[in-house]
């Protein structure tokens, strides 16, 4: 039966990563709930994230551009609230803030450009279609939606900035996702699937859409002892070429990502654990010739306390 | 009658938070005056040294206005701006290929004024 379940994801995720295709995403990366196995009834988990991001290197389809390179970074911090409503049933929200996202350019004469302020904030409805403490079995399935709260349409010197550098994504997403667990005895699978559905952005400036996103994650976690485990992600992301206006498809945006994510997690304290992980691409293929992540790496605090008297 | 005042008011309460919100998430900008021309602010001429351009070359782009205490400011469909003032460089990457809009606002304390200028982008 064990063995008949790591199959089937093994399986299902090589089938999917033939059929499809990553790149980049405007506003808060993706929330910092991915890894999270259902939020127990009456618990709160708050946590904190912050992540860097840094891209210097061009691609055209899988291959580096040969073209002279931009700098481009971003250090984000977000806090996540989390709180089992029901036994089945839990709300997630975010608020994202972008300390600053920044472009060095590689001509000479041009100040680097820095975007910074409140991203969007983003709440998620989660259910647990199955939830089996015997055999250790969870699938959960989740609702949410993006709200573009904070800075858009941002000026330096009264110029605006461009899209990229806005710290908002600019326009309401939706999302929908499907988690499924398995916990062993000192190892557990998992699997997330995520799809954030754009709609258009019409801001003073702008008239944009960015291309939906299809992510995949499979995680392999291992618990060394009651303090240390260790998770292994392999992520696998897609998203559609954006649109300007008229509809015009922007050639040069989507792609394909597969990020490598090591995670170590300490539990220094009952009710308080301490994450840091990096993202490192292992295959990617851009659509047209766009800049691409070198690399990104997170720290996560999260508390949960338990509200059950 | 105390429980009954209590529990109004935690329903006001809860209406002001979601009235609140509301008024948050739905605030938006308001649209600058859109008076052309008029008053003591006006552009003369808006020009770019180039009007068609390959991806990543950039080109000067250069207001003339007349009137008192200027202030101006730029803004791109697609592409990027880098400088300020009267003359200002645009540039765009392979996202941005096509025909952008370069709008220039010049204004005082009573006045403004705005022009567009398209730039055309050749694909990579």
């Amino acid at each position: 039966m064990k063995k008949g379940f790591l199959i089937f994801f093994i399986f299902y995720f090589i089938f999917i990563i033939k059929v499809q295709s990553q790149c980049c995403g405007a506003g808060n990366p993706i929330s910092g709930f991915e890894n999270v196995s259902g939020i127990p009834y009456k618990t709160l988990l708050i946590s904190t994230t912050y992540k860097y991001s840094y891209s210097d290197t061009y691609y055209s389809g899988d291959e580096k551009a040969s073209v002279l390179s931009d700098k481009l970074n971003y250090n984000f911090t977000g806090v996540n609230i989390a709180y089992g409503i029901l036994p089945r049933l839990s709300i997630q929200g975010q608020i994202g803030y972008f300390i600053n996202k920044t472009k060095k350019y590689n001509i000479s004469e041009w100040e680097p450009l820095k975007g910074y302020g409140f991203g969007d904030a983003e709440i998620n409805l989660m259910y647990s279609i199955v939830k089996n403490n015997f055999t250790g079995f969870n699938i959960i399935t989740g609702i949410g939606v993006k709200l573009p709260v904070g800075v858009f349409d941002k000026e330096t010197n009264n110029v605006k900035l461009p899209i990229f550098l806005q710290p908002s994504s600019g326009s309401l997403k939706f999302n929908v996702s499907l988690f499924m667990n398995k916990r062993f005895d000192k190892y557990s699978v998992s699997f997330r699937g995520f799809i954030e559905f754009a709609n258009r952005i019409e801001s003073q400036n702008f008239d944009d859409k960015y291309g939906n996103l299809y992510l995949m994650s499979l995680y392999g976690s291992y618990k060394i002892n009651k303090i240390i485990s260790v998770i292994a992600q392999i992520r696998y992301e897609y998203r559609m070429k954006s649109s300007r206006e008229n509809e015009q498809i922007v050639e040069s945006s989507g792609g394909q990502l597969i990020n490598f994510v090591p995670e170590i997690n300490f539990i220094p304290a009952k009710g308080f654990s301490i994450s840091i992980y990096p993202d490192i691409p292992i295959y990617r293929y851009m659509n047209g010739t766009q800049i691409s992540n070198k690399f990104a790496i997170s720290l996560k605090l999260t508390k949960s306390i338990n509200l059950y008297k | 009658m105390k429980l009954k005042f209590t529990k109004m008011n935690n329903k006001l309460f809860y209406i002001i938070i979601l009235a609140g919100m509301i008024f948050f998430l739905a605030c938006k900008k308001n649209d600058p005056p859109s008076t052309n021309g008029t008053g003591d602010v006006k552009i003369i001429s808006l020009t770019a040294n180039d009007t068609v351009l390959n991806v990543w070359v950039n080109t000067k782009i250069t207001v003339v206005a007349e009137g008192d205490g200027l202030k101006y400011s730029w803004e791109a469909d697609h592409g990027e701006l880098n400088g300020s003032g009267k003359q200002i460089e645009y540039m765009a990457g392979t996202c941005c290929t096509g025909i952008n809009t370069i709008t220039c606002t010049v204004s005082n304390s009573t006045n403004i004024d705005s022009e567009k200028i398209k730039i055309r982008i050749l694909p990579f």
